[in-house]
C-alpha cells in the first residue's frame, strides 16, 4: 500500500473526518465556524481533523479574509457525480426488470 | 420513469399496470425478487438480514437489514461489500393509481461512497456493476 492510500484510509477511518468530508463534497465551499455547526466539537478539534484530510490531499483550505474556506477536491466531486450515475442506472435495469416480470408473469 | 437527484439521494417513480398486491409480492418475497434483481435471502421482517449475490458471483455483495416492512412501505440499508461498512438506505414507496400501482424507490447516502472510492477501490468497484446491470436484462431471458 503506498503512503497516500495509507493515508487516506486513516483520513476516513474516524467517523468525523468521514461526515466532514461528506459535508464538503455535497455542500462545496464551507468556512471552518459552518463546519464547526455540524459537530459537537470545538473549533479546534475540527481543525486538526481538516489538517489530516488535507495531508491526504482530499481537502484544501483558503484563506478568504478572516475565515478560513474549505472544500473537497475536484477529483472527489467527480467520483460521486460517476458512482450517482451508476447507481441511477443501476435502478433503471432494476425497475424496468421488475416491471417486465411482473407483466411476463402475469400472461 | 421520472428520475431526480438531489445531492446523494436518487429517487425513481414508474408506474406499472399490475395491482399493488403483486407488485408488493414482487418486491419483498424473495424467489421474486431473486428472478428479477438477483438472487436473495430475503424477508420482510424488521431486522431481518439479507444478502444479495448473483450466481456468477460477478457483482459485489449487497447486505443489510429490513428496518421497515408494512404494505405498502419497504425500507432497509444496503451495504455493499467492497465497500466495507457504508451504509445507504433502500426505500421503495407503493401506491394504487390509475388502475395499477406506482412505484417510488429511494436510495439515499450514495455520496458516503465517495470516500470510499477516493480510497482507490474505484475500479474493482464499479466494473463490477457494470457487470450486474448486464446481468440483470439476462435474469429474464
Amino acid at each position: 500500500m503506498s503512503q497516500k492510500t495509507d493515508q487516506i484510509f486513516r483520513a476516513l477511518a474516524d467517523p468525523t473526518r468521514r461526515e466532514i468530508f461528506r459535508l464538503l463534497v455535497i455542500g462545496s465551499t464551507l468556512s471552518i465556524t459552518q463546519l464547526s455547526a455540524h459537530f459537537d466539537i470545538s473549533r479546534q478539534g475540527i481543525s486538526k481533523h481538516l489538517k489530516f484530510l488535507m495531508d491526504a490531499e482530499m481537502v484544501k483550505m483558503e484563506k478568504k479574509g478572516r475565515e478560513s474556506i474549505c472544500y473537497a477536491e475536484a477529483k472527489s466531486l467527480q467520483i460521486v457525480k460517476e458512482w450517482l450515475s451508476y447507481y441511477d442506472k443501476y435502478w433503471d435495469n432494476s425497475l424496468n426488470a421488475l416491471e417486465d416480470y411482473l407483466n411476463l408473469s402475469s400472461q | 420513469m421520472n428520475t431526480t437527484t438531489v445531492n446523494d439521494v436518487i429517487s425513481k417513480s414508474k408506474w406499472i399496470k399490475q395491482p399493488i398486491n403483486k407488485v408488493w409480492k414482487a418486491i419483498t418475497d424473495n424467489e421474486q425478487v431473486s428472478q428479477w434483481l438477483v438472487p436473495t435471502n430475503f424477508k420482510a421482517e424488521v431486522g431481518f438480514e439479507y444478502f444479495l449475490q448473483d450466481p456468477k458471483k460477478e457483482c459485489n455483495v449487497v447486505t443489510g437489514k429490513v428496518l421497515e416492512a408494512d404494505p405498502y412501505t419497504l425500507v432497509y440499508t444496503w451495504i455493499n461489500e467492497a465497500a466495507n461498512t457504508v451504509e445507504t438506505i433502500v426505500r421503495w414507496e407503493l401506491k394504487e393509481e390509475n388502475g395499477g400501482t406506482t412505484l417510488e424507490m429511494t436510495h439515499i447516502g450514495i455520496s458516503k461512497y465517495s470516500t470510499d472510492l477516493q480510497a482507490g477501490m474505484t475500479e474493482s468497484y464499479t466494473s463490477g456493476w457494470k457487470r450486474c446491470f448486464e446481468n440483470i436484462g439476462n435474469l429474464l431471458n
